[in-house]
């Protein structure tokens, strides 16, 4: 077995089944439309199998890994443009952070993105020699493209992609999306009356 | 000596009409509803908690179900259903786990049914491998109820002259509609051109004040969304909270029933349930209403076994649970491009707040040889996609051709475009979703929730001809949308059911071999149990059901009153 199928098994062994499910193109179409009345007829990433619950605590110093990897690969999937913010602009590793640490984040889902960045740079390091952090832009996205072909590397690019959305146009409440500068770039007015400090959404029981 | 006249069980749509009114009768009544009490000061606008997180849902590990969903035929030619739990399949049949339930959330789209609908099977016969039969009741006994729920609930609207026109006892609604946006107008015209007839959707929104409860605020998130203002009539803000204010209504959260209580003669004694903390509680009561929603109702009877109940409440000729039925089955989408406007009708369009409010039901009855001649058909709603820009954004992740992931600056010109460049106009298709042996709950022989419990079973299959009339009526649906001006036209019909409109499983009727409770709602063979939600429901319209529900829950009380 090449080292890169080992990669790739070992991930989806730790890939939590609830995070497939979340990722179905059912769900999406569903949030997207708000009919909840469709069949998929789309591609559904197929399930596999959930692993044990774990404890997830993760570093939160962005200059340690895998923060520096998680960054580079936001910044690579949202880059900054003339007029638009990327991932920086929009605190997108930091509004992870926070997510990650909120009380009802599931443990498997938290540990699995915590986790990515080992896989992501074994591979780099196999396909390059380098970490990914250290790759030119078109070799990161090889690196990427290849990691979409794999069941658990295309949920974690989804996780990683569903998250900076969030960022991007969530009630700044939250620490994503600053000053509503995602609503600005996109003229998204939002609705009223907005989630205090003392309301967000884990801490409504 | 019982603690209460009448226990609810549940606080939606089939629970509010019944505590309000047997409260303001001077009935002692105790509402249990599993989940928290929230009210107007907690719903804000954010789409995480919204549509995002399991705010409003339990969480599948703590409260999994099993599904069925077909998945094709053995070799012998009989179906397989392939049986997993939501937790694998990733949908689930939870709605509004809250005081008030799923109608805090609705869109409030409200349609009465025709009196067709009480009498499909008279009216259009049978279907092969369809469980229709015709209601107990006609729509002239429901329709000073249908009356009642505009003046209680609070239904804005507008009558016209139509060929489905609503029969009615009073002479308008009791509320003008709310604020309409700049796009009905284009509907209108279009539709009439087409020798169509564009209905104003009623709406369980109060557009102005009306008692404790303020108007719309348009903000722009209506469907999905907790009303801030109180505007929407959800069963909470429009009659749960004038039952407490009767001082004779007591709501406790919370409380999560799992077992009714019988005795030797088979009738109810007592409500067993969870409290916040785990413990057991137990609440007795001379009258029992169930109204926990479709799935829940009929899972909480055939968990109800007794001596005189061995296969659970009202389930001695397997009724509970069969023939559950959803709303059916689609929706469209047209895209409006503003580089094809004016700056003025740029402006017009982009407006958020104001409501579409149309529907169309000129096809509710189709009379076409490409169906065979005369069928039932249905409704068209028409809105504008929902403003969720999270999940809209999420929409843009995909090439949907190549199925791709897309990202970097293609992704950015993506989000660019649809957020900034047209908006889409959407419409809904409400077909009769036909009740079959292949649409049912039962209990799961093993998978239980965190109280240890057995959790419902949901078998899903629909029948094809539903799909075959959502066809018709989405194709009705997008020429509408094309001669509006609207591009990339397209529709996608389904048998998927939808969460939120679930119906059925304790149809009523007068024969007890074939339906769980006779024409007021009381289960056959039970003198002090009745079902409000719309577990009731033999048949479902073309229509969402709330309306339907209410009303129904209006009557019901009245009986109930009489039975006390």
């Amino acid at each position: 077995m090449n080292i890169s199928r080992l990669i790739f098994n070992e991930w989806e062994n730790e890939l939590p089944l609830s995070l497939v499910t979340k990722h179905s193109r059912r769900q999406f179409i569903q949030r997207l439309t708000h009919l909840s009345v469709f069949a998929a007829g789309l591609p559904v990433i197929i399930k596999t199998k959930s692993v044990r619950a774990a404890d997830c605590s993760p570093d939160l110093i962005k200059t340690n890994e895998p923060w520096q990897t998680i960054i580079a690969v936001q910044n690579h999937l949202f880059p900054a443009g003339p007029k638009s913010p990327g991932a920086i602009e929009i605190k997108a590793a930091e509004y992870l952070q926070i997510i990650l640490a909120a009380p009802d984040m599931d443990p498997e889902e938290c540990q699995f993105i915590i986790n990515g960045p080992q896989r992501i740079n074994a591979l780099a390091t196999e396909m390059y020699q380098k970490k990914f952090i250290a790759l030119e832009d078109g070799a990161r996205e090889k690196v990427l493209r290849r990691i979409e072909k794999n069941m658990a590397g295309r949920n974690w690019l989804i996780s990683i992609l569903s998250y900076l959305f969030e960022a991007l146009l969530s009630d700044p409440v939250y620490g994503g999306n600053p000053a509503g500068i995602g609503w600005q770039w996109l003229n998204h007015q939002p609705g009223y009356p907005r989630p205090p400090q003392n309301k967000k959404y884990w801490m409504l029981k | 000596m019982s603690d209460f006249d009448v226990c609810v069980i549940g606080s939606g749509a089939g629970a509010g009409p019944v505590a309000l009114t047997l409260a303001e009768a001077g009935h002692s009544v105790v509402v249990l509803e599993k989940g928290p009490w929230f009210r107007e000061k907690d719903f804000f606008k954010d789409e995480l908690t919204h549509s995002l997180r399991r705010v409003y849902k339990p969480k599948l590990q703590d409260e999994p179900q099993v599904l069925e969903d077909y998945s094709g035929r053995d070799e012998n030619g009989n179906a397989i259903w392939k049986s997993q739990t939501n937790s694998e399949s990733g949908r689930d049949f939870w709605a509004g786990n809250c005081v008030g339930g799923a109608t805090n959330f609705m869109s409030g789209f409200f349609y009465r049914m025709k009196p067709e609908d009480f009498r499909l099977l008279a009216e259009f016969g049978s279907i092969a491998g369809a469980n229709i039969v015709d209601w107990p009741i006609g729509y002239e006994e429901l329709e000073p109820y249908y009356a009642k729920v505009e003046k209680e609930v609070g239904v804005s609207g507008r009558i016209v002259s139509h060929p489905f026109a609503d029969h009615r006892s009073t002479a308008d609604f009791p509320y003008p509609p709310t604020d309409e946006h700049f796009i009905c107008r284009l509907f209108d015209v279009v539709s009439r051109a087409m020798k169509l007839h564009p209905l104003p959707t009623p709406r369980a929104i109060l557009p102005y004040k009306a008692g404790d409860r303020r108007g719309c605020e348009y903000s722009g998130y209506c469907g999905d969304y907790g009303c801030a203002t109180g505007a929407k009539g959800s069963s909470r803000a429009a009659l749960l909270d004038r039952a407490v204010a009767t001082g004779k209504c007591e709501i406790r959260p919370h409380a999560k029933v799992y077992r009714l209580v019988s005795d030797k003669k088979g009738k109810v004694k007592t409500a067993e349930y969870f409290d916040k903390t785990g413990a057991v509680q137990q609440i007795s009561a001379k009258i029992f209403v169930v109204a926990c929603q479709a799935v829940e109702t009929s899972r909480l009877l055939l968990s109800s076994t007794g001596p005189h109940h061995p296969k659970g409440l009202g389930n001695n000729h397997n009724q509970v649970g069969k023939n559950l039925i959803f709303s059916t089955g689609g929706s469209g989408m047209g895209e409006f491009s503003y580089e094809k406007m004016s700056p003025r009708t740029t402006d017009l369009l982009k407006r958020q707040g104001p409501f579409v409010n149309r529907g169309l039901q000129d096809w509710y009855i189709i009379n076409d040889q490409k169906l065979g001649g005369r069928v039932k058909g249905g409704t068209l709603d028409f809105m504008m996609r929902h403003p969720n820009p999270i999940s809209r954004a999420k929409s843009e992740m995909w090439d949907w051709q190549s199925g791709k992931m897309v990202w970097g600056e293609p992704l950015k010109n993506k989000l660019e475009s649809t957020f900034t460049r047209s908006r889409y106009l959407i419409f809904e298709v409400f077909a009769d979703w036909l009740p079959t042996d292949n649409c049912f709950v039962s209990l799961d022989p093993k998978v239980k929730d965190k109280w240890g419990t057995p959790v419902a079973r949901i078998r899903t299959g629909y029948h094809d001809h539903a799909l075959v009339v959502g066809e018709y009526l989405a194709k009705k649906g997008k020429e509408v949308l094309t001669k509006m001006g609207a591009t990339n036209v397209n529709s996608t019909i389904t048998g998927d059911p939808p969460a939120n409109l679930a119906a059925g499983g304790c149809r009523f009727g007068n024969d007890p071999q074939n339906s769980v409770l006779n024409a007021d709602c009381r289960v056959h063979n039970v003198d002090n149990l009745y079902v409000t939600d719309g577990s009731f429901m033999p048949t479902g319209g073309s229509a969402p059901y709330t309306w339907t529900i209410y009303a129904n829950a209006f009557r019901v009380a009245d009986k109930i009153i009489k039975n006390l």
